[in-house]
């Protein structure tokens, strides 16, 4: 899919029960393909803002995918563009073995079974990870299900990525790997992350700081 | 050797059939279905560890064992029979092979989003068990008698709180992957010589369901 800018003009978020906005009033905008980091202290709202974004919590503010606003009835068909990444892989996986899970997305978005086993494959090898093909989920150690939660986003091929804290699990050799990958990407991506240095050296340049 | 999903769906439900069927088709089905699992490689710890809660269930209905023998005894066993060739099933076959195995006989997408979502249910509240359960063992939450009944209620309030929490989790899960009442499709189905011991049980439950459900088996 073609890479989908983003903006996002004056959000802000009051959980029930909290006293101050997580996150305070924010704005800014990415170009398409254009990869930027969210970076902020632990309880800043770099997640609630990614689902902010995605359009799972309402608040005040406009987020605008592609240049339609993420808002009412359009927001289901703008997610087909988007690819989520949950920082507790655990929620994101779905089906009991590797292959089918990372195929769901694609089988759900109208491709054949075979084709999308082809594209859960070819996605678990381009992230160093095929050998986990036939796995089962709940036997995978932490760092590996965020890979294949990973390779679950990105086979669905998404326009704009939204990754919170997509490496805190990896070690170092899957680490370099993931960011290689997506380095390579032309998807648009937003990535929170408390490892600023590591991604900017790979070309995360934008820097949009909560703190 | 694991069945294909379709091949372990027709056993079970053949099986469910004959258990319906009479008292003496059930007790040769709760037979049929200690084989198919065998014959898949389930052992037989792993397979009284999922009949145990079953067999608990059905002990109650045996406290009116005196009051009307014949009746009790046939409810039971009938009962067991149905319930053992789900619990069979779900050892033998993968959950998710299961709904693509009814999703290719046509099941509507509403319904696979429904059972797909029940099996996450059900992995997810299994998962927070046993972490619960081990949090609490290396707490010392079984270490003296008297611990044991707050570890119960502690392990119990975090199963409840995590399964709603993860209802809400699951839920946003599946609407952020795209998830539209479909999962992976089974490949075409052939017929396999290594399956050839699970079709000629499947073949056994047809005909005793058929003789024992017939007329002249009165």
């Amino acid at each position: 899919m073609e890479p989908l800018s983003l903006s996002v003009e004056a959000v802000s978020h009051r959980h029930p029960g909290r006293e101050r906005d997580t996150p305070a009033t924010v704005s800014f905008a990415l170009a398409a393909g254009e990869k930027a980091l969210l970076l902020g202290p632990n309880g800043a709202g770099k997640t609630t803002l990614l689902l902010r974004i995605v359009g799972l919590l309402q608040g005040p503010g406009v987020v605008r995918v592609g240049n339609e606003e993420t808002s009412g009835g359009r927001v289901r068909r703008l997610r087909r563009g988007i690819g989520f990444l949950w920082q507790n892989p655990d929620d994101a996986l779905l089906l009991p073995t590797v292959l089918e899970d990372v195929a769901l997305g694609p089988v759900n978005d109208g491709c054949g079974a075979e084709e999308a086993m082809a594209r859960a494959r070819s996605w678990l090898e381009r992230l160093g990870v095929a050998g986990l093909a036939g796995r089962a989920v709940r036997e995978l150690s932490l760092g590996e299900k965020q890979m294949v939660s990973v390779a679950g986003v990105l086979a669905r091929e998404p326009g704009l990525l939204l990754l919170d804290e997509p490496a805190s699990a990896l070690d170092e050799a899957h680490r370099d790997g993931l960011g290689s990958v997506l380095a390579g990407l032309p998807a648009t991506m937003l990535t929170t992350s408390h490892d600023p240095a590591w991604w900017a050296a790979r070309g995360w340049g934008h820097r949009i700081d909560l703190g | 050797m694991r069945p294909d999903a379709r091949t372990a769906l027709l056993v079970s439900l053949l099986a469910g059939a004959a258990g319906l069927a009479s008292p003496r088709g059930a007790a040769l089905a709760l037979g049929a279905l200690g084989l198919e699992a065998a014959l898949a490689g389930v052992g037989p710890r792993a397979l009284a560890r999922r009949l145990l809660p079953l067999l608990s269930a059905f002990a109650v209905l045996l406290l009116l064992l005196p009051l009307a023998p014949g009746p009790v005894l046939d409810v039971t066993l009938r009962g067991l029979a149905v319930s053992a060739a789900t619990v069979v099933l779900g050892a033998v076959a993968s959950w998710s092979r299961i709904v693509a195995a009814l999703q290719g006989l046509g099941l509507p997408r509403t319904a696979v989003a429904f059972l797909v979502i029940l099996g996450r249910h059900a992995a997810g509240v299994g998962e927070e068990a046993r972490h619960a359960h081990h949090a609490l063992a290396t707490r010392g939450g079984y270490d003296r008698p008297r611990n044991l009944g707050r570890s119960t209620a502690a392990l119990l309030a975090r199963v409840l709180d995590r399964a709603l929490h993860r209802a809400d989790q699951v839920a946003h899960a599946l609407e952020l992957r795209g998830f539209q009442g479909r999962v992976p499709g089974l490949p075409r189905w052939r017929p396999q010589a290594e399956e050839l011991p699970h079709y000629a049980l499947a073949l056994a439950l047809g005909a005793v369901a058929v003789f024992e459900a017939g007329p002249w088996s009165r």
